[in-house]
């Protein structure tokens, strides 16, 4: 952690918010943070124009501001200062449709507790910052950006998720991979292939067959399937006889031979802490948690992001998708879900079980089978997120 | 009147793990929780005012923000059930009613009162 305090910025109109949110970060701070306050939102703006700011907190109901209007005039004043959002117990929404618009975080007022409070802040700075120098050496970027996604646990929506990433970012970028990295039965073959043909389609059965110094990205270019989409796969065995376990090398083999081949190489990865899984996360620009809403999974999370940490995966290198699955008996918030995982958001898929059969049905994946859908217009916000995201370097 | 929010008013208007949270963040500092209580003491009692007076002009936006003002502030102190009743009247008046608002804005006042005396009694406890 720097030595050199932040500047933060309070944009709060309520006396008892600020004078919580003040103490808790100087008191338990240690001078990390320096705190100015403004109670309107002029104020805020006119403090951003003639000081050097470190980071907005930013509570979006002012006196004179409201909701997203709020966010979008700090945001057009101070495009470079990371802003974290402050919201009510009951205002989630807003501050969800923030952090898509390219807030940090949210912070739930009345609940925070100090090291949470903290432990966001410096991630937002620290974050933006990474994000800020990368993005000046984005453009010319040759070496394509792996992106993990890795469930909580099995059945969350995984392989949906990462399929739909993909086929999302293939509409607007040349050369996008999705692989499925396990030895056993393919996920991705049934979605597309399943009404079509059983025929076993060449894959990572065949790639396994090799030993992993003879792994090129010309040996497993010829083994990826491309679809008319421009998305390719790179298809997991589809017969008993081809299934093997993936070991680490392998996998370090195959996600270096994916990154030279594609602009962006999706992984789905097994939810269990497989070689294969261990292996490849460390390849990863980014590793993408997906949950769904109930408590044993926001645990499951928690857990997957403390494994990820171990594998030595930075904390800014991980985000979490939840998938709003059909209704639950018992339905965690989202801002739960964050200060549980302590990573940040990067989506909320809603529910969407008529288009997920739809999908199915047609042999390609939501984005393109439903695309005004709003599942789909969520997936396609994720993969846009990630695409900036992922600017991130190894 | 054995009404459910009789019943509510049974439990303690302060929850005990708010004020937890709030010596936590005060590492133990009795003046910043008389701080914070002042603060909260004050700027509600300026937000009851404010909802009489927006009441009465018919300002639903007035009182809304009134409202979800007071809803902040109790958070903090763990004043749950003045939370959910200013969350009430927040919804309220955002959708664009008046029609109970009265009776809400009695009910905060009586919780404040009672919030009050238990803080009070938290300082000098």
């Amino acid at each position: 952690m720097s030595t050199k305090a932040y500047n933060i910025l309070l944009v709060e109109d309520n006396a008892v918010d600020a004078r919580v949110i003040t103490e808790a970060l100087t008191k338990a701070g240690e001078g990390a943070f320096v705190i100015q306050r403004a109670e309107r939102l002029s104020e805020g703006l006119e403090k951003l124009r003639t000081q050097t700011i470190d980071l907005v907190l930013l509570d979006f109901m002012l006196p004179d501001s409201e909701g997203m209007a709020t966010f979008t005039a700090v945001r057009k004043e101070a495009p470079n200062v990371p802003v974290v959002a402050l919201t009510g117990v009951s205002d989630e929404a807003v501050a969800i449709e923030a952090v898509r618009q390219g807030a940090q975080d949210f912070l739930v007022k009345g609940q925070v507790q100090p090291k949470t409070l903290h432990r966001t802040l410096h991630y937002a700075i620290e974050r933006h910052k990474v994000q800020a120098a990368q993005l000046k050496q984005v453009q010319g970027a040759k070496a394509g950006k792996t992106i993990g996604v890795i469930g909580a646990r099995g059945g969350v929506g995984t392989t949906t998720v990462a399929l739909n990433v993909a086929a999302a970012l293939a509409k607007k970028h040349k050369e996008v991979i999705a692989a499925e990295l396990l030895g056993s039965y393919s996920a991705f073959y049934d979605p597309f292939f399943y009404k079509k043909s059983r025929a076993a389609l060449s894959g990572l059965n065949t790639l396994m067959k090799l030993e992993p110094d003879k792994i090129t990205s010309r040996e497993v270019e010829r083994c990826l399937v491309k679809l008319p989409s421009g998305l390719s796969l790179l298809l997991g065995p589809q017969r008993a006889e081809d299934f093997k376990e993936l070991g680490s090398d392998m996998v370090d083999a195959l996600t270096r031979a994916l990154a030279g081949l594609g602009q962006y190489v999706i992984l789905d990865l097994q939810s269990h802490a497989s070689a294969a899984c261990q292996a490849a996360v460390k390849h990863c620009d980014f590793v993408v948690v997906v949950i769904d809403r109930t408590p044993t999974c926001v645990v499951a999370g928690k857990v997957m992001t403390d494994l990820l940490q171990q594998l030595g995966v930075i904390p800014v290198r991980i985000g979490v998708v939840v998938v709003n699955r059909q209704p639950l008996p018992i339905s965690v918030d989202v801002a739960e879900v964050l200060s549980t995982m302590g990573c940040q958001l990067v989506g909320v898929v809603p529910t969407a079980t008529d288009a997920c059969s739809e999908a199915n049905r047609m042999g390609m994946p939501m984005v393109s089978s439903d695309p005004q859908g709003t599942a789909s217009g969520a997936l396609i916000e994720i993969a846009e997120r990630l695409a900036t995201e992922q600017v991130l370097g190894k | 009147m054995e009404t459910p929010d009789r019943l509510g008013q049974e439990k303690p208007a302060v929850d005990a793990a708010a004020i937890e949270r709030l010596r936590e963040i005060g590492d133990g500092d009795v003046a910043f929780l008389k701080d914070v209580f002042s603060a909260f003491e004050s700027d509600t009692a300026q937000r009851l005012v404010a909802m009489r007076e927006t009441l009465a002009a018919g300002d639903f936006t007035g009182l809304k923000r009134a409202a979800h003002t007071i809803k902040g502030s109790s958070l903090n102190v763990g004043a749950s059930n003045l939370t959910a009743v200013s969350l009430q009247l927040e919804q309220l008046a955002g959708s664009g009613k008046l029609e109970g608002a009265a009776e809400l804005i009695c009910r905060i006042e009586e919780e404040f009162k009672r919030v009050a005396v238990e803080l009070h009694n938290i300082t000098q406890g």
